[in-house]
């Protein structure tokens, strides 16, 4: 797939993860695996500069938190701009998606 | 397995230009790794082989560092940097060079080293510097305001002096209460209340003690700067963890500033000044008042053709001059009084007719020019300082000048606003779009005032009339905007404690 529909493709998911719940990037990881059954298997220190970007578009917020063992942690927020963000994001890929069906269908009919 | 990751994390540190950030985009990434490697020892893989896998699974580290690297660039503005040096140098060759009146002797140009020394040193440490230790700041500034609040109280200190520190107090009060709020922005409307009451008291409370006139156009400065950036804070959400909504907030801060707007006529001093600003030619009784400068810049602006300076005879240059133009027919005993005289016999004469006009409650001026020698500088309004830079570039070359010279100012503006506008952290835009508020507001009441319509005391025109030291506050916050703009994308605040939201799950 061309990288800039893979980087926002994995900005959409990634919002939808946060949507659910506050998470640091190791958790966003694990959790896209588990969701996507393993499909989507990021190289995963790619994850990173898609959060810093979506931060620096204020679609996401980051506090600081530490863990039970000690280890101080960065998660991630979705902000009331990436909620807005993410039903656009959304509703394009709904679009599409329907486009596709559209033509795939149209072809299988076509060849019946 | 130290090495791997030492070699992966020093790599990635190498794409990133600024140095500072290097070790906080590090240390996010050795958490990872540790997470990781932790994950593969509780399956069973000896420690080093999980520190090797873990560190393979991040992915290339060049690749991340350069991706990390594009969103983390520090931002320039050479175009504003560009307009702001033209005008700065524009403001200190007119200080320097237009000695037109015994005010102006103040050697204001000079004020412009420092006031450059401002600019760079707030644009190249401000937004870090407030980052650091705005916890300390925030009381300290509050301290400082209150003291020098209760200063004005004491009538041992000369009211001029004391105005002079304060209008430059309640500028720098404005950019204090908006991190007053971002720091408690979750408390919602509660914040935005206190807020705007402290702004409110900073407004009122003088009134009954002082009537310095030049403190309402800094009021006026300091509710504008106030009130527009909490509604543009609000437009950014910043504001949560309240049950309004955005609508009630957009609500509670439109309510709370009308109730502000209250106070510039809540006595019969500041109604006066408020009616002197919007209809100047009904509160003229002598051409020592404001309102009567306002009335003269009019007509000589009226009287300005496209192209060229002002042309006047000398006899209309002397009626402009003594003010007979407007109060021959309206009130004689305001008509200047020719004040050089050269023998005893002329001194007796210029006495009795100060005496004359005083006795029937006139105040003339003094003039010390006739048809032989008066010039456009001898006429205009006499005021400290370059109060009427906008109208004199249109008397003097013309109104299609005049309009360049405002086309500047505009554009310096709108380059100003262009790149707060950009700016992505949430307290960078508060505390910018607060001082760039302050100083639109300065412009538009110098403007206005160049126009016959003047509030209270001339504001500064930043960059360009600058008086002397309000040149080092006006420098402060335009530094501000630069370092906020500049530093925008490498420099966040560590957030230490997680938004309520958060702490609910």
């Amino acid at each position: 797939m061309d990288k800039r529909y893979m980087a926002l493709g994995t900005s959409m998911l990634v919002l939808r993860l946060l949507e659910q719940e506050s998470m640091y990037g190791y958790q966003i990881i694990r959790e896209l695996e588990r969701q996507s059954q393993m499909v989507f298997q990021l190289k995963e220190g790619t994850l990173y500069p898609v959060l810093h970007g979506l931060e620096q578009q204020g679609a996401v917020a980051s506090f600081q938190k530490t863990a039970q063992n000690g280890r101080v942690r960065k998660y991630y927020e979705i902000t009331s701009h990436g909620k807005r963000l993410l039903r656009e994001k959304t509703e394009e890929w709904k679009t599409y998606e329907a486009a596709v069906n559209q033509v795939m269908g149209g072809v299988l009919f076509g060849g019946l | 397995m130290a090495d791997y990751r030492k070699d992966f994390l020093e790599t990635v540190e190498e794409q990133i230009a600024y140095k500072p950030l290097r070790g906080v985009l590090s240390q996010e990434l050795e958490e990872h790794i540790f997470d990781r490697t932790e994950e593969y020892e509780a399956q069973g893989i000896p420690r080093e082989e999980a520190g090797k896998l873990a560190v393979r699974d991040m992915g290339d580290p060049v690749v991340i560092g350069t991706q990390l690297n594009r969103v983390h660039q520090i931002q320039k503005a050479p175009a504003l940097i560009t307009v702001t040096f033209l005008l700065l140098f524009l403001g200190f060759a007119g200080t320097a060079s237009m000695f037109w009146s015994p005010e102006q002797f103040s050697n204001g140009y000079l004020y412009y080293i420092p006031g450059f020394l401002t600019l760079a040193l707030v644009s190249w440490k401000g937004y870090p510097f407030i980052l650091r230790h705005s916890k300390w700041l925030l009381p300290l500034a509050g301290g400082l305001f209150l003291a020098g609040e209760c200063l004005c109280t004491q009538k041992a200190v000369p009211f001029w002096r004391i105005g002079y520190f304060r209008y430059f107090g309640i500028l720098l009060f404005a950019p204090f209460l908006i991190l007053l709020a971002y720091r408690l922005r979750r408390h919602g409307r509660k914040i935005i209340l206190l807020v705007l009451a402290m702004g409110g008291a900073c407004i009122f409370l003088p009134g009954f003690y002082k009537n310095y006139g030049r403190d309402l156009s800094a009021c006026a400065v300091l509710a504008a700067g106030v009130s527009g950036t909490l509604l543009m804070m609000n437009r950014r959400d910043i504001f949560t963890g309240d049950s309004l909504g955005r609508k009630g907030i957009y609500g509670t801060i439109l309510l709370g500033s009308a109730v502000v707007g209250c106070l510039f006529v809540c006595t019969g001093y500041r109604r006066e000044t408020f009616q002197q600003f919007v209809n100047p030619d009904g509160h003229i009784r002598s051409t020592w008042d404001d309102t009567y400068n306002s009335a003269l810049i009019r007509r000589l602006l009226s009287e300005t053709p496209l192209i060229g300076g002002i042309s006047l005879t000398p006899q209309e240059l002397m009626d402009y001059g003594t003010g007979a133009w407007y109060f021959e027919r309206r009130d004689p005993k305001q008509v200047g009084i020719y004040a050089v005289y050269h023998t005893e016999e002329e001194e007796q004469e210029f006495k009795a007719a100060v005496m004359k006009a005083r006795e029937e409650g006139g105040s003339p001026r003094y003039v010390h020019f006739d048809e032989s020698n008066v010039r456009l500088w001898d006429i205009l309004p006499q005021h400290y300082h370059n109060n009427y830079w906008i109208a004199l570039c249109i008397l003097l070359f013309g109104w299609l000048a005049g309009a360049v010279f405002l086309g500047a100012i505009g554009g310096f503006y709108l380059l100003l606003f262009a790149c707060i506008r950009k700016i992505r952290g949430n307290l960078a835009f508060s505390l910018s779009c607060c001082c760039g508020i302050c100083l639109l507001m300065e412009g538009i009441l110098y403007t206005l005032g160049n126009f016959g319509y003047q509030y209270a005391s001339f504001t500064n025109l930043p960059l360009i009339s600058e008086g002397r030291i309000s040149i080092l506050v006006n420098m402060a916050l335009l530094g501000f905007i630069f370092s906020a703009y500049r530093y925008d994308r490498v420099i966040g605040e560590a957030a230490s404690e997680p938004p309520k939201a958060y702490a609910r799950q």
